[in-house]
Formats: C-alpha cells, structure tokens, sequence
C-alpha cells in the first residue's frame, strides 16, 4: 500500500468499528475500504490489523462469523453489533469534539483579551 | 459425575483453543493470499508477489501473540507455562517429590480413612426423605437419666398420638431372635411397625415391604431380609420370596430383600425385620419389651411443639415424674455426650498430624528453595518479578499436593475394608453387620481441598522467603552448622522442634491410651476366668441341664438371668431403711457362687427352694450398713410391676467385677434366688482350656434339640476392650506416623546443614578435630534440636493430661512410665535419625572440602 499519513495511536478501533458498520467484511477487506475511504492516505500496519480485531470481539463490539469470500475461500466476516454502533457513535462524537478544539487552536490569529 | 462434567469442560475448552489457533492461522493465510493477489495484479512476478506481501505483514508469530493476548488467552498460557515449568522441576529432583508425595499422601490416607468413617456414621443424613426433621422421643427421669426406648403400651399410645406433630411415627425394637430354619442360629432382627417402611422406602433386591407403603398387611408373619440376612439365613437363594423362616418357632414368610448397600436408620444392619404387629401377637414370650419411638416432625412443627403435644400420653402412664424430649437425630450415630470429648479429641489428633505434615512438607520445600537461591536469584536479576517467581513455587506445591490426594485415595481404597475391620471388630465378632464405610465424593472433596491448602501453603512460605532474595547473598555462599547462623535455617529448625512436640503429644496420648487399656486389662475380676463359658442357649430347659453336668469336661453348671460380663449392670429400685437407691442385682440358683468362684464371706449361699431372701456383695453391705451387721437386715425390692417386696439377706459373697469392665468390681450387687422359671442363661466352669471344650458343649446342646452359641467369658471381656485395643491403635499409628514425619525432618535438617557446612567441617578437620569430635558435635546438635521439640511439647500434653483427668475420674491421666518414656524415645529415635548425615560429616575429607570452591 502506498506511503501516507500514520494513523493517531489510539484510533485503530475507531476506523475498522466505522469500517465494519458499512457492512459485513473480511479482515483485509477491512483494510482495502479503509485504504478507499482515504484515498490511500491513512497507513495502517497490516498485521495490527488482527489483535484490534479479536480485542473488540472479545469486548462484544464486533461480531465474527464464517463465511465465503469473493475467491471461494473460508474468510471470517466481522459484523458491528448493537453496542458497537453506540460505542462508534460515542468514539465519534468524542473524535469530532477533538478535531474542532483542536482547529480551532491551530486556526487562531491572535489571542483575544 | 462432578468430576466428569467438569473434565469435560475442560475438554472444551482446551477444542476451542485449538479452534481458535487454526482459525487464527487461515485469517493470516487468507490475508496473505489476497494481499499476494492484489501485488500480482499490479504486475509483480507470483513469487515475488508472495515475499513481499509477507513483508509488509511483518512476522506472523509475533501478531499471532497479540491476538491470543486479546483474546484473553494470556493468562490461560501463562498458567499452562508455569504449570509446565513446575512439572520440569518437580521431574528434575525426582527425590524431593517422591518423598514429599510420600509425606502428603500418608497423611491424607489417614485423614481421607476418617473423613470416610465421619462422612459415613456422623455426617451423611439418614437414607430419608426430609432427613433433617427426623426426631426420636427420649424421657428424661429424675435425675438426668435418659430413656430412649418405651415399654409396648406406652409406645404404642405415643405413636397413636403423634399423627398431628409427627409423620410416618414409627415403633421399632431390637431383637436377638432364634432362626431354627432352614438353620439354626441367632439372629439381630429389628421389629417395627409398618410405618417404619413407609418412612424409610429403601430399594429391594427383589419383593416388597410390610406396611402402606409396601402394600403388605403387618399383621401377617412376614419378614423382610437385609442383604445380609439373605446371605446369612438363605445361603444367598436366587429365588428368596415364599420360602419360611422358622423364627422363635413361628413360621415367618419372607416377602422382600433389600438391595446390597441398604440398611434401616441404626449402625448396625440387621438380618431381618419383622411387622411388629404379628410378632407381638405370634411371639408372646421372646419379642422385645422396648421400644423407640421415631418419626419425622410435621412441617412448621418445632420439637419442642412435639414434644408438648405428647407429653399428656406419657403422663397418664407410669407414677415416675418424666419429661418428654423430641431429640433431633438426622444422622446414623446419636450424638452423645460421652463420645463427644472422643469424637473432638480424634479430631484433634487428626489435626496435629496434618499439621506436622504440612510442616515437613514447609521444611522439604524450604531446603529446596534455600538450594535453589542461586537460580531465583539469578532469575530476579534478569528482572522477573516476584509474582513472576513465586507461581512457578506454589504450583510445584499445588501438584505434589494433586499427586498426594490420588496417592492418598488409592492407599485409602486398599485400607478401607482392613481399618473397618479393625475399628469395629467387636461388632463383626459378635456376628453384627454394620452400615459400610466407603470413600465417598464427600470424603474425597474435603480431602482435596485439605490437599490443596496443605500444598500449597508448603510452598508457600519457603517460596516467599526464598523470592525474598538479597542478589549478593544470593549469588554468594552462607551459613555455618556450628555458629547456628543458617539464615533460613533457623525457620527450618522451628519446624523440626514443632513436628517433634506434636509428636510427642501424639505419642503420649497414644501411650495413656494403651496404658488405660492395659491397666483395664488389669481388672481384677474376683473370680477366675479361664473355664468359665456362657452356654448363650435359647430356651435351656431342666433335660440339658442334666445333660451338661453329665458331659466329662463340665465340672458345674449354674442358672443365671444375667451372664457377668455380657454388658452393662441390670440395676433394681431398692428401699433400704427408708432410703431409695438404684443397686446392681442378678438372679441366679444355688450353684452360681461356686461356679463362678465367689467365696460366701458370712452367712450362707442361696439354696434351691430359697424364697424372699438375698445375698449380697461385701461392698454391697459395707454400703449399706457400714456400722452393722448385714445378716437379717430387710430389703424392700421393686422387682416387675407387683411393687416393693420384702427380702432379708441371708449371705455375704466376695465382690465380683460382673458389667462393664471399666467400671472394675461392681459398686452393689443383690443376688436374688430363682424362682420356679429357670432364670434363662446357663453358666459353666469345664476343666481345661475353655475355647477347647465348645465343640462338645454345642454336641451337648445339639442332643436336646436346644440352639446355643458358648461364648468363653475371657472372649466376653477380650470384646468388652474391643473399642479400647482399637482406639489406642488407632492413637499409635498416628503417633508413630508423626514420629516417622518428625525424624525425616531432623535428618533433613541435619544432611542439609551438614551439606552446607562442609567446607567448615573440612577446615575443623584440618585443624585437628577428630572424626568422633564432629560426629558427637552433629548429634549433640540434632539431640538439642529434639530436646526443644520435648521442651515445647510437654506443656501442653501436661495441661491436656490435667484437662482429661477432671473430665474423665476413671482415667489415669499422668502416667509416669509414658510421661517418663515417650521422651526418652523420641530423643533417642530423633538422634538415630541425623545419624546418616552426622556419619557423612564425619568423614569429610578436608583436602577435598577445601578444594571444593
């Protein structure tokens, strides 16, 4: 995958729980739509990839199932559950919250007094 | 059935690891393959598609790793590690574990023997529905003395009563009868009513109960048949129901066996059950005359509610002022006062001796860990943490402590059957069958969980001490035998002198035990035992009387209603002067005195015909008349139902010792003449050795169509000390078990103090102490070791002796040749056993010694 920005430490869960609740997907596939969705900018280490996975199934957030993939191969498929998608919702807000103090920190001309 | 449930748990779980691994490895595969097809399509050569997509995944063993940790599999393997890495070291030092094994499993055997014999007669409810309500009614007379069985009127008005407070009331007795057919011999019978049935609905072998519950009328001769009595009486027939038992002459018929394990609610498992309702109406002579009343308590009824509802039925019955108890009892055995002080000192012995083992197994494993110092050291300089250290310690005690429990239940599956015979040979020589003791889950889990604490509390300590490493003294050599400064030493040494107090503690009760029983043995009974034998005849009539005295080896034959020795005194109400008292009395005819050897001190004996005259016993008159003459002096006897009834003493007879044999010669005895009845038991005196003359007595028998069962009187009282023979054995396997325990911790301590001080045993050498110098200064050593173990030991034994001697007045609780002995033996053994090492010392070879470091 091609260089880009490295992603902030702490928001791995973050990215694949938004990944994963737009459907359904394999752990590489996880990957690719991240990779699509920031047109190749965010670099995320492949293999991190899989201990993020297994932490959040096992914290009930996402759920993994067997199933088939595109190449007829057995692939586990991860599906966002119930608390998942009120934890992204949560991690979300708390990430928008983040980025518009944090612009509005960097974006500042002068102090006011 | 837990342990297979759990184990398949286990099984499962360890599927789904395996599960998970494979799982794990095909995601990375199929990341891999997908990641390797997307660089091919972007042109790159299969190959070289395949290396780079494994690069740019980085090692798969390293994320493998992560995932297990986030899957919480972590300290699963960290356990499975550490439990490897214990398993490595305990293999490593094979001696160490087996003697630690060793150690443990004795000890749990031991205590897995008598948590068996507790879970069996003492903590496992009643085989009943609703165990824990079953109540038995007693009667407390004036005075304290407890009735726990009612004459048949009275019990049978209690049970007609007890329907509003009490379910299934049930009358029940005990009975000696005589089976005639299909062979003649005695048997143990319990008589009950049908409800009795009703309550205890056990499995049958093969028929029915008597009763509502079995469906049978008890009014009918019917007989229900124990395992036992099915083997016993009916040589184990395969076809038992319909076939007749000839009982006390009345043809009874057999209509249920009970299965193998079954018994009724006593310890002791009778032949069979009779309806009590055809036996009191079939057998007017022989059945028993009491009888306890039992049932189980209505719900929401309290015993004391019970008890009050029935205390009218009591009161209308006899002028004697009682009160009525309803006695909870949910177990075989009925707590009594006097087995309590038994039941809690055996606990306590129990107790030491664990202790001791926990001590001897504290000391193995501290000589291991003092050992392995250099290792954790080494090991906590690498930075492993305490916690880190300390696992790996208490799981080797954990294992051991496994490998103990299994020990100790394959040991205790072998002894189980030898230990019952054992304990309760008095009951399986007088032909008894008894409720069967067995290793129950109960016994193995309360084992398991002593194993447990005991092993890993052996490590425990050794192994917090040992973490607790200084790294230069760790890494370094220290300790000296002679200075004392052995660091962790001086903790192994306190163990030592705690095994050998506990020892000696052991060891003395067992000795005072011993000591009692022989005195006991000691008993001057008044007359000569030996020839004396009780015929134990069912229905003697005058024909074999004749016979007997005829026969060459009988030399006398007396009539008696009460054979000296055969159990606990029978008392009789007596007025005399005005004074009421309880006086121990027996009936025999004119030829008792002189079978059995008792002089007639003033006076005369009995003589046939005798009426409204007595004979008493020279403690009897001392008692009585202490100033005066005996002779004449009247007595007003409460024999049967017709009220006081004058006697006159006629005689004065030499004391006897005629109950039980603790209680030495009887405090009063009043000898009544027999009336027209023959009083029912016969005594004789025969030449020679009395076990030898049984066979012609029951040919004797045998001719007159009589069943009888002579008994040697020596036998009578050989089973009378049963209990005591066994008890003080069972004190001295103990006793010894911790010596032994206390002796290989000496010897350990000595072989581990005299390992580390040879370099200093060298430099002694060298400088011109001679061989017999360092051995006696080994020994002396071990000898102050155990000195103190006596020091500390003594005390207490001292302060339990005191305790026991105000409880129990009969005992003799200071012993001096026990007190005087059991010392002298522990330091002699004590000594003996740092001999080995103390000889090793002895012939270090300084050149060596020095040259070692």
């Amino acid at each position: 995958m091609s260089d880009g920005a490295q992603i902030l430490p702490g928001t791995l869960d973050l990215l694949i729980l938004k990944a994963v609740s737009l459907g359904p997907e394999h752990g590489y596939g996880v990957l690719q739509r991240l990779n699509a969705l920031s047109r190749g900018e965010l670099q995320i280490e492949q293999g991190a990839l899989y201990p993020a996975l297994y932490r959040l199934e096992r914290q009930g957030l996402v759920r993994g199932e067997w199933g088939s993939s595109e190449n007829n191969r057995k692939a586990k498929f991860y599906a966002l559950t119930a608390p998942g998608r009120a934890r992204l919702a949560e991690e979300r807000a708390a990430w928008e919250r983040l980025v518009g103090a944090m612009d509005l920190v960097l974006g500042a001309k002068a102090v006011a007094r | 059935m837990k342990a297979l449930s759990s184990l398949l748990a286990w099984f499962r779980r360890a599927a789904r690891r395996d599960r998970f691994e494979s799982g794990m490895s095909e995601e990375i595969a199929h990341h891999l393959a997908l990641r390797a097809a997307d660089l091919e399509h972007e042109g790159l050569a299969p190959a070289e598609a395949r290396r780079r997509a494994q690069l740019e995944f980085g090692a798969d063993e390293r994320w493998k790793e992560e995932c297990r940790e986030a899957a919480g599999y972590a300290p699963l393997d960290a356990l499975r590690g550490d439990l490897r890495d214990a398993a490595r070291s305990l293999r490593r030092s094979p001696g160490f574990t087996l003697v630690a094994t060793l150690v443990l499993g004795l000890v749990l055997t031991v205590d897995l023997l008598a948590f068996a014999f507790a879970d069996a007669y003492l903590l496992r409810p009643l085989p009943i529905a609703e165990a824990d309500r079953h109540v038995e009614l007693v009667a407390t007379v004036e005075g304290g003395r407890e009735q726990w069985q009612f004459d048949a009127a009275e019990g049978e008005a209690l049970v007609a009563s007890a329907g509003r407070v009490i379910a299934h009331a049930y009358r029940f007795g005990l009975h000696r009868p005589a089976v005639l057919e299909p062979s003649p011999r005695r048997t143990y019978a319990e008589v009950v009513s049908g409800t009795w049935f009703d309550l205890r609905r056990p499995r049958f072998a093969a028929g029915r109960a008597f009763g509502v519950w079995g469906g049978l009328d008890e009014r009918e001769p019917v007989a229900v048949l124990s395992d036992a009595g099915w083997k016993r009486l009916l040589a184990a027939d395969p076809q038992p129901i319909g076939r007749s038992l000839l009982v006390d002459g009345v043809a009874f018929t057999v209509v249920g066996v009970l299965a193998p394990a079954e018994g009724g609610l006593e310890p002791v498992v009778p032949e069979l059950w009779l309806p009590l309702a055809a036996a009191e109406r079939l057998l007017p002579l022989s059945p028993p005359a009491r009888f306890g009343v039992g049932g189980i308590l209505r719900p929401g009824v309290s015993p004391e509610q019970a008890a009050a509802a029935l205390a009218p039925v009591l009161a209308t019955g006899s002028s004697e002022a009682r009160t009525l108890r309803a006695h909870p009892r949910t177990t075989l055995l009925r707590e009594s006062r006097e087995l309590a002080p038994l039941t809690l000192s055996l606990l306590f012995a129990f107790a030491l001796l664990t202790a001791v083992a926990a001590a001897n197994l504290t000391g193995l494993h501290l000589a291991r860990a003092t050992a392995r110092r250099r290792d954790i050291a080494v090991r906590a300089a690498l930075g492993a943490s305490r916690g880190r250290l300390l696992r790996p310690l208490v799981l080797e005690g954990l294992l051991l402590g496994g490998g103990a429990l299994l020990l100790a239940w394959m040991l205790a599956r072998l002894a189980v059957a030898a230990v019952e015979g054992a304990v309760f040979s008095l009951a399986l020589q007088a032909g008894l069958v008894l409720t069967p003791v067995g290793i129950s889950t109960t016994a193995l889990l309360a084992c398991g969980g002593l194993a447990a604490t005991v092993g890993a509390l052996g490590s425990l300590l050794p192994a917090l001490q040992a973490t607790r490493v200084d790294l230069r003294s760790g890494l370094g050599r220290d300790g000296t035998l002679f200075g004392g400064r052995l660091g962790a030493g001086r903790l192994r040494g306190a163990l030592v002198v705690g095994q050998v107090a506990a020892s000696l503690g052991l060891l003395v009760g067992a000795g005072l035990i011993a000591r009692n029983a022989a005195r006991a043995d000691d008993v001057d009974t008044g007359f000569a035992l030996a020839g004396l034998v009780d015929l134990n005849a069912v229905h003697a009539d005058a024909g074999l009387v004749a016979r007997l005295s005829a026969s060459p080896g009988v030399r006398s034959v007396a009539a008696t209603a009460f054979t000296p020795l055969a159990g606990g005194l029978p008392r009789i109400d007596a007025t005399v002067d005005g004074v009421r008292q309880r006086l121990g009395h027996n009936v025999v005819d004119e030829r008792f005195f002189d079978t059995l050897g008792l002089r007639v001190v003033r006076g005369r004996g009995l003589a046939a015909g005798d009426r409204g005259v007595v004979v008493v016993s020279e403690s009897t008159a001392r008692l009585l008349w202490p100033e005066a003459d005996p002779l004449g002096r009247r007595l007003d006897l409460e024999r049967g139902d017709g009220g006081p009834e004058p006697f006159a003493v006629v005689g004065v007879v030499s004391d006897a010792a005629s109950g039980f044999f603790f209680e030495g010669r009887d405090r009063s005895m009043v000898y009544l003449p027999t009336g027209p009845e023959p009083p029912g038991e016969l005594l004789l005196r025969v030449t020679g050795d009395a076990r030898a003359g049984l066979p012609a007595l029951r040919e004797a028998c045998a001719d007159q169509d009589v069943l009888c069962e002579p008994v040697p009187l020596a036998d009578l009282l050989a089973r009378q000390r049963m209990p005591f023979t066994a008890l003080s054995a069972v004190a001295l396997a103990l006793g010894a078990l911790a010596l032994g325990l206390a002796c290989l911790g000496l010897h350990g301590l000595v072989a581990f103090a005299v390992a580390r001080a040879t370099r200093e045993i060298g430099v002694r050498v060298a400088l011109g102490a001679t061989r017999g110098a360092v051995l006696r200064g080994v020994l002396a050593g071990a000898a102050r070791q155990a000195a103190r173990g006596v020091a500390f030991g003594l005390p207490p034994c001292l302060a339990l002796s005191a305790l026991l001697a105000a409880q129990v007045p009969q005992l003799q609780a200071f012993d001096a040749a026990v007190y005087a002995l059991v010392p002298l033996l522990l330091l002699a053994v004590a000594t003996a056993a740092a001999l080995p090492p103390a000889w090793r010392a002895a012939r270090v070879d300084p050149v060596v010694a020095l040259r070692e470091e």
